[in-house]
């Protein structure tokens, strides 16, 4: 195995990717498209497992063209590790579309939004391999603005609304980025990044800061970290699902992936850099999994999930800079790193189950023709593999043993108390992280009460509409295969979590580009991940077995359910709003919402008879607070600066003369 | 004994006498209302009967229905066979890891919750929603009180915490045992969270996600929920007493056996009691109403985190933690319980605690000094006890004897949020000492943390609560710091001045109580928003 194949791999990669989207684009042929789509990342995947597997850590170089603005892809460890997630979950998500686009081909077009898709596909792989500046930027804003017409493909008015908010936002976070490029490198976009640590000491400390608030800006708004966040739940459920499903499951790692690779790189951070991260992660968390719990859009219940699971990430990474800043010593860094290397892992997790999730809801919402929770229910009765293929899903999702996304929070939890005995950190910093884990915990119980929920409502019972669809399941198996493969995927990631982990953490510090001599693990604990797979399927077993002894001669029949002698009907069921009501109630003062019951009296004679209006409004506290008003103020400015444009085409020429002459000055 | 052998003893052991466990609470119940009681092996009956009898199943069900009493059934026997109850060291041991068993707990409930939405009734959907609320609100108590353990002793593995016998030595735990038993109560479904004797609406969260089942799953899911309250009280009792927890370590023959025997029997003592104990506590306690369930959860949640935060300052300060110290928390945490109520009558029996949680530092603190402050200080620990303990609520409840309805007074905020205040309270008292110098000067500064305290508490009942009643206990309170203040300082004051500090206050708080009294005849209420105008 030489670097020369794996360059080979890479090579062709990117060229079937341009193929399959000249195969779209031009010919028409999507079905084509698709096909090459999924072959090429199988290859993609094949070769990132490779590179992880022979020449981890090294940094590999695969091509210099030095006469395109100095464009070298190299692959390095955090690379190759969200190359090879995006290129699987790529695979997945075509093998999904091929019978997705033929189901919706009347609302979206199949070949454009194929032909988006693979270019979406190849900006966040070309994000991966950049090496400078410019490439970074070029590749962020193809990924943009191909998930932006993706967002409106199916041209109603609610998404092509959504869609603008999204590109106003993705914008602004992208000239946060560009701006702390510029002020990194001094004004050189062309600057390499294994150069950052060294600019970064150069620089003043106001400018340290104002970088940092920068990127937090940047890659916090892409990856959903509150206040920044308004955009996901508006544009992910727009989006067509196996969209939702990419720009949700690897969009949002992408811009981790930016995160750690440049601030972590950066040298001088200020103390409380930290801090805020772990703040702003912690309210991200918080938010996201509260609004998950009380939506009763499915989509947009996924999308305030994967808010509160960058929450968590960006949590954990904010806990890792604070250390850094606060102590150099082995035993801190130690810690550091592996909670570093615990946020990759949670993140690969949620690349897998997010995706799973919002292709789980392309199927479901199929069914019943409307995202609404309120018209679900039983599905799994009609679909009982693709309920089987969902029930993974949703339990991958929630952090429970033996799923990946147990590990993530385990590893959390676990290092932040075994922290708590260091005795190097300030009393500051332990309260911090005492908070956290106070946190953690409210944070794991509702994110797995939000899942239990959508799982619950939507499969289970009666189905609450008369519209369902109830052709057979076996028409879309190839619907439900990625689903299922999805969430094995991260069951064998939790089986297997205790090596995958050792050997991440076994390279000291994430970003390391060579191998390093000792290899450090910090893992004390002695649990063994798959043995807490395996005792649970052989008590589950032992179970079958003492069933199938005591219970032989048990005989059934079927009747319906209980109902005390008056019959029920499918809308006497519990509700989404039901469901999640309690939890509504609990946390009042932190959601808003709008509850309105007017009574009026139906019938002249008798007014005890009444008929009864309720209506629930969820109302988002972030949107009608903050992006209102800043909205309004914007409008505001923007209505006094149209007074310059008069309409005469003499006043618009002079005053383009006047800017150029006043640029003039200025620059020279 | 050899950790496999150990391991599948306790298992078997935990499964066999599950359902006496079962039967004897409701057994022992009976007998504290009067009755005879069914005997408590009748559940061995109920389980073989139900196996024989035809299953009912609904149409409205799927195969999600049928998969969860295996689920339930595997988790709680998993438990069964993880946890320490019986041995420590078990093959299993290093499974016990406190995540995982929360992670395999949380599990049962959720194939419970599913099981509760398929037949799609109202009733399922109602116990489902209450069960997942009460599951997702209880995990950051259960991770909480074992991250304190964990933080004192070192070890994750909750098999590792029993093991080390760390609540002798480490007092503060008792805190977090206090919250488990509240976890305890939340996850079996017992009293105040849930009833399991009824198939009212009103009290049901477990009865009703089981409603549809029947015949050989109903038998599963009931073991399954009589091996979870067994588990969780051995597992209960092993902690406040670990030391009769037997090790599996290596034996022969012989001694493998009498060490097998004597944790058996160990076991059913500990099953009997915990189960008496419970039915005494079912017969007392009243089920609270579903929507209060934020005050238990809140109330089990800040109980181990003060055990946490506890925990976490005495390791930073390097003070062991002795007998005066544990008094001054219980003060201050009397007075956070005061806090939060309205009732007066609650309120002065709190009071009433504190006072002698005052009483037992002085106590204390008679152990560390000298001979003569040892008289000055029993005394003032008696006759703190008489005045404050007793002679004072008294005279407040003679004040307001004429006033036979119970006198309330509600605070401007919700239970839940003035627990919350009480922390901040809390927090911002000890960074304010922290950046003042008087660390050091005086000897013991978890004393002088707790007068600071009890002061910023008293001030704050004053604001918050609406009632006049609750502004002389506000008063009290203050007192009761300046009291812990001068112990800390002066550490004991001569006779006189001590008997006349106490008379005055008996004074003022009858004459203060007198005057609330008349206010409230003269005006009509004693609720502060009514009195801010002059009546002509």
């Amino acid at each position: 195995m030489t670097i020369d194949s794996i360059a080979f791999g890479f090579f062709v990669y990117f060229f079937g990717l341009f193929f399959a989207g000249c195969f779209a684009l031009f010919g028409g042929q999507w079905k084509k498209s698709v096909q090459l789509f999924v072959l090429v990342n199988v290859i993609g995947f094949i070769t990132g497992i490779l590179y992880l597997f022979n020449f981890a850590p090294k940094e590999i170089v695969l091509a210099s063209w030095n006469w395109l603005f100095d464009f070298a892809p190299t692959i390095n460890l955090l690379s190759a590790i969200f190359f090879t997630v995006i290129s699987g979950v790529s695979a997945l998500a075509g093998v999904y579309s091929m019978r997705y686009l033929e189901l919706y081909k009347e609302t979206y077009n199949p070949a454009l939004t194929q032909f988006l898709t693979v270019v979406f596909v190849l900006g966040m792989q070309g994000v991966l391999l950049s090496n400078n500046g410019l490439a970074f930027m070029f590749f962020w804003e193809v990924m943009s603005i191909s998930s932006f017409f993706l967002v409106m493909a199916d041209k109603t008015s609610q998404s092509v609304r959504a869609a603008f908010l999204y590109f106003i936002m993705t914008h602004l976070g992208a000239s946060a980025i560009l701006g702390g490029f510029l002020i990194l490198s001094g004004g050189n976009l062309f600057f390499n990044f294994a150069d950052v640590a060294a600019l970064s000491g150069n620089l003043s400390p106001m400018l340290v800061v104002l970088t940092f608030l920068l990127f937090l800006f940047g890659f916090g708004s892409k990856a959903g970290l509150v206040p920044f966040h308004v955009w996901l739940p508006e544009a992910h459920p727009q989006a067509p699902s196996n969209i939702s499903a990419l720009m949700s499951g690897l969009m949002l790692k992408v811009a981790i992936f930016g995160f750690i690779k440049i601030v972590f790189a950066m040298t001088n951070l200020p103390d409380w850099a930290g801090i805020v991260v772990i703040a702003l992660g912690l309210l991200s968390a918080l938010v996201g999994v509260l609004y998950a719990v009380v939506e009763r859009d499915m989509k947009r219940g996924f999308a305030y999930s994967s808010i509160e699971n960058m929450g968590i990430i960006f949590t954990m990474l904010g806990i890792s800079i604070y250390l850094l800043s606060q102590s150099s010593d082995d035993s801190i860094v130690i810690i550091s790193n592996i909670i570093v290397v615990f946020a990759i892992f949670h993140a690969i997790n949620h690349a897998l189950f997010k995706t799973a999730l919002f292709l789980s809801s392309g199927i479901i919402i199929n069914r019943f023709h409307s995202k609404r929770l309120e018209v679900m229910g039983g599905l799994a009765k009609i679909m009982p593999f693709f309920s089987f293929a969902f029930l993974i899903a949703i339990l991958s999702a929630s952090p429970l043993p033996p799923f990946g996304t147990f590990y993530g929070e385990w590893g959390l939890i676990e290092n932040a108390i075994s922290l708590l005995s260091s005795p190097l950190l300030s009393s500051v910093a332990m309260l911090i992280i005492f908070g956290s884990i106070a946190l953690m915990g409210l944070i794991g119980g509702l994110a797995i009460f939000a899942m239990v929920k959508i799982f619950g409502i939507s499969m289970l019972g009666l189905p609450r509409t008369a519209h369902i669809d109830e052709r057979s399941e076996k028409t879309d198996f190839m619907l439900s295969v990625p689903v299922m493969t999805l969430g094995l995927g991260v069951l064998i990631l939790g089986i297997f979590a205790k090596p995958i982990i050792g050997w991440l953490n076994g390279y000291g510090n994430i970003l390391a580009t060579s191998p390093s001599d000792e290899s450090i693990s910090a893992i004390t604990s002695h649990l063994s991940s798959s043995m807490v797979f395996l005792i649970l399927v052989i008590f589950l077993a032992l179970t079958y077995a003492l069933y199938n002894f005591f219970g032989k001669n048990v005989t059934e029949r079927e009747y319906k359910t209980w109902d005390c002698g008056q019959s029920i009907d499918a809308t006497m069921q519990y509700s989404a709003t039901a469901f999640s009501g309690p939890i509504r109630f609990f946390f009042l003062h932190l959601l808003g919402r709008d509850k309105v019951l007017k009574s009026i009296a139906a019938v002249e004679s008798n007014i005890w008879i009444r008929k009864y209006t309720f209506s629930l409004l969820l109302k988002s506290v972030w949107k009608d607070k903050l992006y209102q008003p800043i909205a309004g103020i914007l409008n505001f400015l923007a209505q006094r600066v149209r007074v310059i444009q008069g309409g005469r085409i003499q006043y618009y020429l002079l005053f383009v003369l006047g800017t150029l002459i006043v640029t003039l000055i200025i620059v020279l | 004994m050899n950790p496999i052998l150990a391991t599948l003893l306790q298992g078997f052991f935990i499964i066999l006498i599950a359902p006496f466990a079962s039967g004897l609470v409701r057994f022992c119940k009976a007998r504290l209302q009067g009755r005879k009681g069914a005997s408590p092996f009748l559940p061995y009956y109920t389980f073989a009967t139900l196996f024989k009898k035809q299953m009912v199943i609904s149409a409205a069900t799927s195969w999600v229905f049928r998969v969860v009493p295996f689920v339930v059934f595997s988790t709680s026997i998993a438990l069964a066979f993880i946890l320490p109850l019986l041995f420590v060291g078990g093959k299993l041991a290093s499974m016990s890891d406190f995540l995982v068993v929360a992670g395999i707990l949380m599990i049962g409930s959720i194939f419970l919750v599913l099981g509760g939405l398929d037949p799609g009734s109202a009733f399922g959907g109602m116990g489902s929603s209450r069960e997942m609320t009460i599951a997702a609100l209880v995990e950051p108590t259960i991770i909480m009180v074992f991250a304190a353990m964990s933080f004192v002793g070192g070890t994750f593995a909750i098999d590792g915490m029993i093991g080390q016998q760390l609540v002798f030595s480490h007092p503060y735990l008792l805190l977090s045992i206090f919250a488990f038993l509240l976890v305890t109560l939340a996850e079996n479904a017992r009293y105040p969270v849930d009833n399991p004797a009824t198939h009212l609406e009103l009290t049901m969260v477990h009865e009703a996600m089981i409603l549809e089942y029947s015949g050989a799953y109903l038998a599963m899911l009931e073991y399954a929920s009589a091996i979870k309250l067994t588990v969780f009280a051995i597992l209960l009792s092993n902690f406040i007493f670990p030391a009769t927890v037997g090790v599996a370590a290596s034996l022969g023959i012989g001694s493998a056996l009498v060490a097998g025997i004597v944790a058996i029997f160990i076991g059913i003592i500990k099953v009997v009691i915990a189960m008496g104990l419970l039915a005494l506590l079912e017969s007392v306690v009243v089920k609270m109403r579903f929507y209060r369930m934020q005050e238990y959860m809140s109330i089990a949640f800040f109980t181990a985190m003060f055990g946490m935060l506890i925990a976490m300052f005495s390791y930073v300060i390097e003070v062991a933690i002795e007998y005066h110290t544990l008094f001054a928390a219980l003060a201050v945490f009397f007075v956070i319980l005061l806090f939060g109520r309205a009732r007066s009558q609650v309120m002065l029996r709190y009071y009433a605690f504190s006072s002698l949680s005052i009483a037992g530092i002085a106590f204390g603190l008679s152990f560390i000094l000298g001979e003569e402050e040892k008289k000055h200080l029993w005394l003032f620990a008696a006759v703190t006890i008489l005045i404050k303990s007793i002679i004072i609520p008294i005279v407040v409840r003679y004040a307001q004897r004429k006033h036979k309805e119970f006198i309330s007074s509600p605070s401007f905020l919700r239970p839940a949020s003035s627990y919350f205040v009480a922390v901040v309270i809390l927090g911002a008292t000890f960074f304010v000492m922290k950046q003042t110098p008087i660390i050091g000067v005086v000897e013991f500064d978890t004393l002088l943390f707790a007068s600071i305290a009890l002061v910023g508490l008293g001030l704050a009942t004053m604001i918050v609560h609406r009632n006049i009643f609750s502004q002389i206990l506000g008063l009290l309170i203050i007192e009761n710091g300046v009291t812990v203040f001068t112990l800390v300082t002066v550490k004991s004051l001569p006779l006189l001045i001590e008997l006349g500090v106490f008379i005055i206050i008996v004074a003022s708080a009858f004459i203060l109580s007198i005057l609330g009294s008349r206010i409230r005849e003269f005006h009509g209420s004693s609720d502060t928003e009514d009195l801010r105008n002059l009546i002509e």
